[in-house]
């Protein structure tokens, strides 16, 4: 299951997008706000999807950011973006940034491709369905195999050049209808399992693994089938819940 | 944004980029990567496949441009053995040249790499590194007869077109492959068998005791059924695509 993250649940993942930031290089650990933004593009407009391994620790993730405002491409790596693109600061255009995974999940095992594939499915699905077509974001040119071949369609902006101390592109994902569909048949799947967790503050308490693996449970089970676990499950709230005599 | 106003060989890079996007045939995307390496002072490509995960490493040749026996000739008599640009590739993360590698190997091994192409009118190569997500190692080798100094913007729009030529020229090469082979007629396929002889339209004409005129009828078909544009591609299309050629009339 992707989790997704939104300014209003991020409360709930405080430690998870901890480890995300940790997993990225160059990760700012600086707690500037009150809910913790790491870096320019950490701010109330940011969405994380988070994938946790069995133990509840983040696996792959990465964030989404509209750009219609201020993004790394237009902003600070112009110099990426060709001469005919389309306006990237466009109401439909998010920007991509922080994608990564544990080194665990780096190898070429086809579990660990699959993995990563929900994580990339979960993003376009999201994008579309929030309305983005587009989304933008810089690619070092030796991860750029890597982009090009994970089942995304991507497309390349402009002639590369300098970022970060290395030669980078700027590239294009596809989120319409037809590369989300085209992704799912690519992962034989019927669609993306994601995550939107409400941002109670008791919700904070509960592991998200064994949160994830409840509903994951549930959402196998028929009406019928679930219907006496949830009797079960509120009588035993309700002795834990009851006065001791 | 970059300036509207590019340089050739800037302009040929986009070009490419918005080609690889589009093509659907091996030929179109080599004929598009040929156009834009073409721009930037080389003259011959090869994208080799240099190791797979669990396997020896045993370089292939997968597609190109240009004269390419060169590269066929390197596989089949196992320069890469002494080739120090092959280790280099496993570990090397952007494009390198041969004259930044030629000195890691004992002069005379490096010289029964390098100077058979030398001997061909090559001045120099850059070797793009390819490293596929599932552990796959490429390599996209380009080769220069003019100009052996490879600017730092050059190696830039090589190692991202290269990257794209390897990539998207897999993928292409893995559509072929799961696409039901071309049901060519078995006239088709004798032509494209003598194509592959370097006949002529008459001569495979007398070969077969059928005029001229159909002979080039066959090879047309041929060409639309394989994808190709160019005579010159219809056994290499043939060959992917799993059509056995021969020549026998039954």
């Amino acid at each position: 299951m992707i989790h997704v993250v939104t300014p209003e649940n991020r409360t709930v993942y405080a430690k998870e997008l901890l480890q995300l930031h940790r997993l990225s290089a160059g990760g700012n650990e600086a707690m500037r706000e009150a809910w913790g933004a790491y870096d320019r593009g950490d701010d109330d407009r940011a969405v994380y999807f988070l994938a946790l391994d069995a133990g509840g620790a983040v696996e792959c993730g990465g964030r989404v950011r509209p750009a219609d405002d201020w993004s790394v491409l237009v902003d600070i790596a112009p110099h990426l973006i060709g001469p005919d693109e389309a306006d990237v600061r466009g109401a439909t255009v998010w920007e991509l940034t922080g994608l990564h995974a544990a080194p665990h999940l780096l190898g070429p095992e086809p579990t660990n491709d699959a993995r990563r594939g929900d994580l990339r499915l979960a993003i376009i699905e999201e994008a579309h369905e929030r309305g983005i077509d587009r989304l933008v974001t810089i690619v070092g040119a030796n991860r750029l195999p890597a982009m090009l071949r994970c089942g995304w369609r991507v497309r390349l902006m402009g002639l590369p050049g300098d970022f970060e101390a290395s030669c980078a592109a700027a590239v294009e994902v596809d989120a319409s209808w037809e590369a989300v569909v085209e992704l799912r048949e690519r992962l034989a799947v019927v669609a993306s399992r994601r995550l939107h967790l409400p941002g109670h503050k008791s919700l904070g308490e509960a592991p998200l693994k064994e949160i994830e693996q409840f509903l994951e449970a549930a959402q196998r089970l028929s009406p019928n089938q679930l219907r006496p676990l949830l009797v079960a499950l509120r009588a035993a709230i309700e002795d834990d819940d009851a006065p001791e005599d | 944004m970059q300036r509207d106003v590019m340089t050739p060989p800037e302009y040929a890079t986009l070009r490419f980029f918005q080609d690889a996007a589009q093509v659907s045939t091996l030929e179109q995307l080599t004929e598009s990567f040929g156009a834009c390496v073409l721009a930037h002072g080389f003259h011959r490509a090869a994208c080799l496949r240099v190791a797979t995960p669990g396997q020896p490493v045993q370089p292939k040749m997968l597609f190109g441009w240009g004269a390419t026996d060169w590269a066929t000739q390197y596989v089949d008599q196992r320069l890469y053995r002494n080739d120090p640009s092959i280790q280099a590739v496993f570990t090397a993360i952007e494009p390198f040249s041969w004259d930044e590698v030629e000195g890691r190997s004992p002069a005379r091994e490096a010289g029964a790499v390098f100077n058979p192409l030398r001997a061909t009118g090559a001045v120099n190569g850059l070797v793009v590194p390819v490293h596929g997500p599932l552990g796959e190692v490429l390599a996209v080798s380009l080769i220069s007869e003019a100009d052996d100094s490879f600017s730092r913007e050059l190696r830039q729009r090589m190692h991202v077109a290269g990257c794209l030529f390897a990539t998207r020229g897999l993928t292409l090469m893995e559509r072929e492959l799961e696409a039901p082979a071309p049901d060519l007629t078995r006239r088709e396929i004798q032509c494209v068998y003598w194509v592959a002889e370097g006949k002529s339209d008459w001569e495979i004409g007398r070969i077969l005791e059928i005029s001229e005129e159909t002979v080039a009828w066959h090879v047309q078909n041929a060409k639309r059924k394989l994808g190709v544009a160019r005579r010159a591609q219809l056994a290499t299309a043939a060959w992917r695509r799993g059509v056995l050629l021969d020549e026998s009339p039954d």
